[in-house]
């Protein structure tokens, strides 16, 4: 019995103690922010790529803003469940996001989300994006863009991979067809690694690459020839034309972008972009970025806001003319 | 091939101390969350992943590998020993496993299950070597008509495993059909069954599934009944199993093995399917299938086997094509892209050390895993001693985090608690949760293969026929299916005639 109550004062004491820790940081907060560990809410599992570039960019943040940041991974629902999860915070600068722009600019046009994609966030910065590759097997007759047009014409019904219905990839493909006149057969596979290995077993004719295709690139098992959801060319391929070159329409690319609950206090905020900022420009996240193959675009302000608003509007457009019924 | 000269890179990489210390580490975590039943190795492996971002990949892998195929063997034990599957792929062992152990053998149960395990480890990461390459190239011929008849093939096994009624069983691998189905529709980018819940949208995720209907029923039924602790704990000295056990179980080691490492190599097989196969496979050419379920030694050797030569064949796909063929593949996978490694078929040529330094480890692994589970088993078995009124409440909490931190969700704890009545329920109506868990992880993969297929043919249902690896399939399908039927009316009847007796 003695134990027990002498446990239970320790136990009282013990939460008088955390009750106190945990109500500091209101009892401070007129200094300066941060005074407490940040979360960053990761859209995707651990080790994807968002998750990988994520944690990168905490790191850094991490020695600029000088408390931890730790990276909460909230993966599901194509990145709906963590955009939620950041859109239902407080928007105190404590817990933020790191999501594909799809589960803001997309989504809303294809599920029920449980946010208002447009109001419910504070955009911070945009650091990369997604550009996608039409690609074909390294070994293939078609050595570039109009040698496959003139196929597809004379084969309607090639068959491709993509990482799923409704993706960027998938639009841009099926706006070449439409623009050029060609029908494909697509493949939805769950992810794009799916796809492209359909592609090597030879039981799809050609993949819509969203970013996995370059591992194959490199290695030559793959040739690269058209790049999409992408303004200009990629200055690692400069030989490859874009969709927008052969006078097509595109699907706008996705960017990762870092966000917060809207209503982000402003001194906060700007804290937080310039951090990042900062950091997105570094040698080391280069490196970061370079490693799992996605470029280096960096979007702020209202030229973000501008750059998701439009992706929104086309999206909102394009999807209805797939017949997509939400 | 020089394959002594890659042995010998692979060996000067595993005894580096850093790497041998790793080794350990993740066999002794490996065996403990094993033998700990609730947390199996995936939740285990997202948990420490961020710890290897500091360390070098090939340490990080060998590292996170030992645990994967460390709870292989650790898995085992609380099968045996308390009928609680310590993770997903021991699940099967608990039929006879617990039966030899309330027979008093379990000493001889936990040695075969050691001893295949060993065996089988062993057979896998030579087979690693040396068919990796040319199994590359078998691996690649399976498009979406074949992925679909190699999982009607799997439907079909799973009628086999029906221990008490094929009409219950087929009723529960309904269901896991219907769960199968809930998320996102792949081909339409439609929710599908996801009542407006964000975190359902990817389905039902498997290990709250898993957890709810295997460690939460269990703990439930076993609150509910007086406790017989003593009876598992009895006899666990005797582990060398005799010269009878060995001939009964050589074969099924062997054969477990090839099944095992077949079905590892295939995306979505992995080490439960692989159990479940073949002790399906023990079962049907045994020449006493009554036997089974009721402490054949063969039910506890061929899936003990079979899982574990699972383990290693799962390495294949993703170290040479970079395709993970199970969860477990997919966090390791995350754990080489951090480090600038892309598994894929320049993997060899480009990283010598990391690949055959990895492969040497678990055979290194492999021997550490024997002498922590043969000599210290008296240690884990310590572990299962502790009363259980404290026991359940801590595998009741090891579950609770075990589903939380997957993916930090708190609905994954909710289902888990609501499966774990409903798989309460279940056998107290005795409806087996196995089928169900099968079929709801089969189901995904067989409705995609299908409606690729279809993408690809027009619709036309020829191409199932028409390639000769879908065509095999099929056969080997419908074969087992006849073949089935006799046996099983048979033992229907011979259950009547005992019915009948006994009233």
């Amino acid at each position: 019995m003695n134990s027990i109550g002498f446990h239970r004062r320790v136990l009282f004491a013990a939460v008088l103690l955390m009750a106190w820790t945990l109500s500091c940081p209101s009892l401070t907060s007129a200094q300066a922010y941060p005074t407490k560990p940040i979360t960053i809410i990761c859209s995707s599992g651990a080790g994807a790529t968002t998750d990988i570039t994520a944690r990168a960019l905490a790191s850094g943040a991490e020695k600029l803003l000088g408390v931890p940041i730790v990276v909460d991974n909230k993966g599901g629902g194509a990145h709906t469940v963590g955009a939620s999860l950041v859109a239902s915070k407080k928007p105190d600068g404590y817990t933020l996001g790191v999501i594909s722009a799809g589960a803001i600019t997309v989504r809303p046009h294809l599920l029920s989300i449980p946010y208002d994609a447009l109001k419910d966030f504070t955009l911070i910065n945009q650091f990369s994006r997604y550009i996608g590759g039409l690609c074909v097997m390294n070994n293939s007759p078609l050595k570039n863009i109009q040698d496959f047009i003139a196929y597809a014409k004379s084969h309607p019904g090639l068959s491709y991979g993509s990482s799923g219905v409704y993706t960027q990839q998938h639009l841009a493909v099926e706006l070449l067809a439409m623009c050029k006149g060609l029908t494909f057969k697509h493949v939805p596979y769950k992810s794009g690694a799916e796809a492209n290995t359909s592609l090597i077993g030879g039981h799809t004719d050609f993949s819509a690459g969203s970013g996995q295709h370059i591992i194959y690139l490199k290695q030559g098992v793959f040739r690269m020839l058209l790049v999409y959801n992408a303004e200009k060319r990629d200055p690692r391929y400069p030989n490859v034309p874009t969709l927008k070159e052969l006078g097509c329409d595109d699907a706008p690319a996705l960017g990762f972008i870092t966000v917060g609950p809207k209503g982000l206090p402003d001194d906060v905020f700007r804290k937080l972009r310039d951090a990042f900022k900062k950091v997105a420009a570094s040698p080391e996240f280069q490196k970061t970025l370079d490693n799992v193959d996605l470029p280096y675009d960096y979007l702020e302000g209202a030229e973000l806001e501008k750059s998701l608003l439009t992706q929104y509007e086309w999206y909102k457009v394009f999807l209805k003319k797939m017949g997509v019924k939400k | 091939m020089d394959f002594l000269g890659n042995m010998i890179i692979g060996f000067g990489v595993a005894f580096q101390p850093t790497n041998l210390m790793f080794c350990f580490l993740g066999c002794f975590v490996g065996t403990l969350i094993g033998v700990l039943p609730g947390i199996g190795p995936v939740g285990t492996m997202a948990i420490l992943l961020p710890v290897t971002y500091g360390i070098n990949p090939t340490t990080a892998i060998i590292m996170l590998a030992g645990i994967y195929y460390g709870a292989q063997y650790g898995g085992s034990t609380t099968s045996i020993l308390v009928n609680i599957p310590g993770e997903a792929a021991s699940v099967i062992t608990t039929l006879d496993g617990y039966q030899m152990a309330l027979q008093g053998r379990a000493g001889p149960a936990l040695g075969i299950a050691a001893f295949g395990s060993f065996i089988a480890g062993t057979i896998g990461v030579i087979g690693l070597m040396l068919l990796a390459p040319p199994l590359v190239s078998v691996a690649l011929r399976f498009g979406p008509p074949e992925y679909f008849s190699l999982m009607i093939l799997g439907f079909v096994v799973l009628t086999y495993l029906a221990q008490k009624s094929m009409a219950k069983a087929l009723l529960t691998a309904g269901v896991g059909i219907i769960l199968g189905t809930i998320g996102l529709d792949t081909m339409t980018g439609m929710p599908r069954f996801t009542f407006n819940v964000p975190e359902l949208l990817d389905g039902i995720g498997l290990a709250p599934l898993a957890m709810g209907l295997f460690g939460i029923s269990e703990i439930l039924l076993n609150v509910e009944k007086r406790i017989k602790q003593e009876l598992i704990t009895t006899n666990v000295r005797n582990l060398f199993p005799n010269l009878e056990d060995w001939r009964r179980s050589i074969w099924a080691i062997l054969r477990g093995t090839g099944a095992g490492f077949f079905l590892g190599i295939l995306p979505g097989g992995g080490a439960v399917l692989s159990s479940f196969v073949s002790y399906a496979l023990e079962k049907r050419i045994s020449k006493h299938p009554e036997q089974f379920g009721k402490g054949a030694i063969e039910g506890v050797a061929a899936p003990e086997s079979a899982n574990n030569s699972a383990a290693q064949g799962a390495f294949i796909p993703l170290l040479t094509l970079g395709i993970p063929a199970n969860v477990v593949m997919a966090i390791l996978l995350g754990a080489l892209m951090i480090h600038n490694i892309t598994p894929g078929p320049m993997l060899v040529k480009e990283h010598p050390q990391l690949f055959w330094g990895v492969i040497t480890s678990m055979y290194l692994g492999n021997i550490m895993l024997l002498v922590l589970n043969l000599p210290l088993i008296g240690l884990w078995v310590q572990l299962l001693r502790v009363p259980y009124s404290l026991l359940f409440p801590l595998i009741l909490y090891i579950c609770l985090i075990g589903a939380y931190v997957i993916n930090n969700s708190v609905i994954d704890v909710g289902i888990m608690l609501l499966f774990g009545v409903i798989g309460y329920l279940m056998r107290k109506f005795d409806y087996e949760p196995a089928p169900l868990v099968l079929a709801y992880v089969l189901t995904p993969l067989l409705e995609n293969a299908l409606r690729q297929s279809l993408i690809l043919s027009g619709g036309t249902f020829g191409i199932f026929i028409s390639r000769p690896i879908s065509a095999g399939c099929l056969i080997a399908a419908l074969l087992l299916l006849f073949s089935s039927l006799l046996p099983f009316f048979r033992k229907k009847l011979a259950k009547m005639a005992e019915e009948v007796e006994e009233a």
